[in-house]
């Protein structure tokens, strides 16, 4: 490959200017002040599981400049769901967690909306309820979710298994390799644990707006601050409301911060708006986002190692009960996907279960690691516990079990990109593993280094279009279906088209968010933009510069395939010194037009052909993922011994981005990451009281500030560079890999530095006194007079 | 938020008059770092706001007869950037820094965190062993109350619905006392979990007088008599331990989503050790 201009280069964000001066318009934006414009709120149950008897909506209908009060009986008979269609958008007979929808307010004032939201009577027959994933997996739970699920309607057969243990359970996701009896025979080490992870929420700053404006032709015209104009948006809504994709557009403004959160606000707009005629616009409170978001999945997971006295991993047996909340929504998929991460290191005999379970909380979706950072807890502390046993240093018993390039995975895939061994050393250099603390231990204070390597997986099975224009004055129109969620991804595919067409990157403009305006896409999900829509892009832009040549072939006399067109000129190959400006062959006094052509239009679109679904008994398969992006994390941190609080002091990323297009972008999305790893590490978990959130707020819920972070010199983020074959110049998607080894990596500096080992996250300060109380108690007993 | 009306008063006794006119219908706010999550998350409504913060005669910080008078309206920033307060005061500087983020403190004033109220509040401890007392005034008159018996229950004072507080007075410390205040926050701009402050002063290396007091582990900030008591007569080197537990033993706190008792009774006794040998250390001048 030559020389690249463009890709590689730190070039500012294209929305640096309008969003530091605040003109950067986001969903919450639209519509202010619009006549006729109506105000949703939606009445949420106030209940874990009971039956509603009656509402009674009559004083609601009263309040001045109310224009519609909806109920069930308002709303689709059909179920629909993202897996599993299990649920109504407004409760029809039950209401099954804290935060169900059981009506909807629209009213020419957010004050008339609130008054009447408060004047709805609904009486309900409390129901006993079930918070404990364990509990609600037995085949003889009294609480029973959802007693039709075996009629309901399931979208993702293949995940979703067919033996499911208990009434409650919707998926059991399997993956078989080998024979971990045989293998646990053979080893010479077994570890065995019980690990759990907590809900969390997302925090995304901007939380859940929508307005849905029905137009006078009929069609529904939704802009969201969910990502995915057609995914997410179009393909939703039609589901939903059994409306055709023509009549429902989508559209997203800038989107602020994501991270997996799907509240859907868009849906109860769509639904009032469909009922009044009128736009409506429905606006979440930062409370309403923790129920509404889908939180973090929370696993319950054994893990069972077997090993050999040198190290190597010959079987590993996982089982995990993931506390799916009251609606399957996409939990299925991420129990499904969550597996992709232990295949990082070679493993001849595995075998993963992993159940979805209904219980009364909130329900949990996506959220960055889809599924791979509460194994990962798990996994990588095993790799520590496992390399104390056997004497053997961490890194290096990590270094012998990775897979190579080329070699095939436990799950049939053939390994390609492979940058862990040299995260793992980036990461083991700069903390200095091996060598003293920055920091001396004192009586009370014990300061020590850990680390974890992880991955994320790109998924495999979709699609993304482009279309490119060429303009006259040199400036190129770049259209596309992804979204702008603050991970700076139109800057990198704008990057992608400068370099591809050879053009300053100052003329590329990008333009994205309206699905009557951009061409298809599946979404800023799954780390994919990069790589899907950069590969769209550059083929759009390849297209274009052949019909550029084809164009000007007869204007200078030579044969297409003799010209080339780069940087806004068309060259002859034969000579380069000879040239003609592509402006030469558009119509004079015209922007755009060209002689004959009506434009310099190119498209181009992007998938995988050969991807397999996996086999549902065994998960096998041989192309299931698009790539893999590997991070490693290293911290040194501060255990105060007598509050149980720890300070991270130093911190170190280095992560396999194939390419890094933009790689100050990159820094930024690693940082972004270590912040929500330490969040998730250390202080964040939705506390339930009988599944109602008592944290909803960003005072009483940890995210991590400013002040918790370690800056300047005690940060640092490395980015490692295995070109994947098939990524645009070489990269992958890295943004979600960012945060799924923090968590382990900081439970073994804790370890490495107290003895106590935490099983359970988040590690709170009162936690980790609990358990340091305990060791001393065990080391009191120990030293006694026996 | 529900509506509600809003006045600004351009003087003390209008802003009185506006109090005695409307009585528990109104609320003074002027920082609003408290009332406004109060307001917005539904706890109270009151149909009037009376912002105080136009009243400039309650942002001052002075010294005269032996006090250092902080008016109502001061905010903490100013408190804590302050070279009277570093001079005569550097604890309230100290604690100051340490009260939530920049933002508030910016926004937030030392009137508006006392007659808030709430028990996990900075101010409060340390200023109660400092020996405190708070000016309030109404269109009756005023008086003057000690900070020790200002609070009555959570989130409650001594104030009346017609008065307002104008004035916090400090007596100055002589060079032999030291003090010191100490919070332990999951995160540091937190409100804390569990707080300690002690002023003690030395006779030799025995400790004269001494004053502990807690926060946020009671109902109201706790005035830790026994366990201060405990301290007089002896070397605390000696004592501390005990002294200590005392103090656990006196703290009132309840589980929350901060922390469980346990644990915060647990973090009195280990705060308490740690504000004790800080306090002391700073005796007889040397910080």
């Amino acid at each position: 490959m030559s020389e690249l201009s463009v890709v590689g280069k730190n070039v500012i964000r294209l929305d640096a200017l309008e969003k530091v001066t605040g003109t950067a318009l986001y969903a919450a934006d639209e519509a202010l002040g619009e006549p006729g414009m109506l105000h949703g709120k939606v009445l949420w149950s106030p209940h874990a599981h009971a039956r509603i008897i009656s509402i009674d909506i009559s004083r609601a209908k009263k309040v001045p400049g109310v224009e519609a009060v909806l109920t069930g009986k308002d709303v689709p008979e059909a179920r629909v769901g993202s897996c599993v269609d299990d649920q109504h958008m407004l409760a029809r007979e039950k209401v099954r967690f804290v935060g169900d929808a059981v009506a909807v307010v629209a009213a020419r004032t957010l004050e008339a909306a609130e008054e009447a939201l408060a004047l709805i009577k609904v009486k309900y027959e409390v129901l006993p309820a079930v918070f404990d994933a364990e509990e609600a997996m037995r085949p003889d739970c009294p609480v029973v979710l959802h007693p039709g699920l075996s009629g309901y309607k399931r979208n993702m057969y293949p995940y979703l298994g067919n033996d499911l243990p208990g009434p409650n359970v919707h998926t059991h996701h399997k993956v078989r390799r080998g024979n971990v009896e045989e293998g646990f025979r053979q080893a010479d080490l077994i570890v065995e644990n019980r690990f759990s992870t907590a809900r969390i929420s997302h925090c995304q700053l901007e939380p859940a707006s929508s307005v849905a404006r029905p137009n006078v032709d009929g069609t529904l015209v939704i802009s969201t601050s969910t990502k995915s104009v057609y995914t997410g948006v179009q393909a939703e809504v039609c589901r939903f409301f059994g409306l055709p994709p023509s009549k429902v557009r989508g559209v997203t403004h800038y989107i602020g911060g994501n991270f997996g959160s799907a509240p859907r606000a868009h849906i109860f707009a769509a639904l009032a708006a469909i009922r009044t005629g009128r736009p409506v616009k429905v606006v979440f409170s930062r409370e309403e986002c923790f129920f509404r978001d889908l939180n973090r999945l929370p696993m319950v997971i054994y893990l069972k190692d077997g090993v050999k006295k040198d190290g190597t991993l010959v079987a590993r047996q996982i089982k995990l009960i993931c506390n799916c909340g009251a609606y399957a929504q996409i939990t299925p998929l991420v129990i499904r996907n969550g597996s992709f991460g232990s295949s990082q290191y070679r493993i001849p005999n595995f075998r993963w279960d992993a159940y979805g379970v209904y219980t009364n909380e909130p329900p949990s979706g996506a959220f960055r690691g889809f599924g791979n950072a509460q194994p990962f807890w798990a996994m990588e502390q095993h790799m520590d516990i496992i390399a104390e046993k056997l004497r053997m240093d961490p890194v290096e018993l990590r270094q012998k079990n990775l897979i190579a390039e080329g070699e095939e995975n436990l799950r049939g895939e053939k390994t390609h990109s492979m940058g862990a061994a040299e995260c793992l050393d980036k990461v083991a250099q700069w903390i200095g593993w091996g060598r003293p603390t920055s920091q001396p231990s004192s009586n009370t204070v014990k300061v020590a280094k850990g680390f974890a390597l992880a991955n994320k997986y790109t998924q495999v099975d979709t699609i993304a279009s482009a279309l490119v224009r060429f303009n006259k004055d040199g400036f190129v129109d770049v259209f596309h279906g992804s979204d702008e969620i603050g991970q700076g991804s139109q800057t990198v595919l704008a990057q992608i088209a400068a370099e591809e067409l050879g053009v300053p990157v100052e003329k590329i403009k990008v333009i994205w968010g309206d699905s009557a305006r951009v061409p298809y896409d599946h979404g800023a999900i799954s780390s994919r933009t990069t790589m899907f829509v950069g590969n769209a892009i550059r083929a759009a832009c390849q297209d274009v510069k052949r019909l550029i040549c084809a164009t000007a072939s007869p204007v200078m006399g030579a044969a297409p395939e003799d010209l080339e067109a780069r940087g806004g000129q068309i060259y002859f190959r034969s000579n380069p010194s000879k040239s003609m400006p592509v402006s030469d062959l558009f119509l004079p006094g015209r922007a755009t037009c060209l002689p004959h052509d009506a434009e310099l239009l190119g498209q181009g679109t992007f998938f995988y052909k050969g991807y397999s679904d996996g086999d549902p008994e065994t998960g096998q398969g041989t192309r299931l993922t698009a790539s893999y992006c590997y991070t490693a994390h290293a911290v040194e941190v501060a255990v105060d011994t007598e509050t149980g609080e720890v300070k991270v002091l130093r911190f170190c990323s280095a992560t396999d981005v194939g390419r890094a297009i933009n790689p100050k972008l990159c820094e930024a999305q690693s940082e972004g990451g270590i912040a929500q790893g330490i969040g998730s590490a250390l202080y964040e978990e939705m506390l339930l009281d009988r599944g109602r959130v008592l944290n909803c707020n960003f005072h009483d819920y940890g995210m991590p500030r400013m002040t918790e972070l370690p800056g300047n010199h005690d940060l640092k983020c490395f980015l490692v560079e295995a070109n994947h074959r098939e990524g645009p110049f070489g990269a992958k998607g890295m943004g979600e890999g960012a945060m799924t080894p923090s968590a382990p990596a900081i439970a073994n500096a804790i370890y490495n530095a107290t003895g106590v080992r935490l099983m359970d996250l988040p590690m709170s300060p009162e936690r980790l006194l609990r358990a340091l109380k305990a060791q001393n108690k065990e080391a009191g007993h120990k030293s006694g007079p026996l | 938020m529900k509506p509600f009306q809003y006045l600004e008063p351009r003087s003390l006794d209008q802003a009185y008059g506006m109090l005695a006119r409307h009585g528990d219908k109104a609320k003074v706010i002027a920082g609003g770092q408290s009332l406004l999550t109060v307001l917005k998350s539904r706890i109270l409504y009151v149909p009037y706001l009376i912002n105080l913060k136009g009243l400039l005669e309650l942002d001052h910080i002075r010294e005269d007869d032996g006090h250092v008078r902080i008016g109502t309206l001061t905010t903490h920033n100013d408190i804590e950037t302050s070279p009277l307060i570093r001079k005569r005061l550097p604890v309230l500087a100290e604690m100051e820094a340490r009260l939530a983020s920049i933002q508030i403190r910016n926004w937030g004033t030392i009137g508006g965190n006392l007659c808030h109220a709430d028990p996990a509040g900075d101010p409060a401890p340390i200023l109660t062993s400092l020996g405190a007392r708070i000016r309030l005034g109404s269109a009756r008159g005023e008086r003057t109350v000690p900070l020790e018996s200002f609070f009555t229950n959570y989130l409650e004072t001594v104030l009346e619905p017609d008065e307002i507080a104008l004035e916090i007075e400090v007596p100055r410390l002589s060079p032999s006392v030291g003090s010191a205040y100490i919070k332990e926050s999951v995160r540091a701009t937190d409100m804390a979990i569990a707080s300690a402050a002690a002023v003690v002063t030395l006779n030799g290396d025995v400790v004269s007088t001494a004053s502990i007091v807690l926060g946020a582990v009671g109902p109201t900030p706790v005035n830790a008599v026994k366990a201060s008591q405990a301290l007089v007569g002896h070397k605390v080197t000696d004592v501390i331990e005990q002294v200590s537990a005392i103090a656990a033993a006196e703290a009132d706190p309840t589980s929350d989503t901060h922390g469980s008792a346990e644990y915060k009774r647990h973090l009195v006794k280990v705060l308490t050790r740690q504000v004790v040998a800080k306090a002391t250390a700073r005796c007889n001048g040397s910080r």
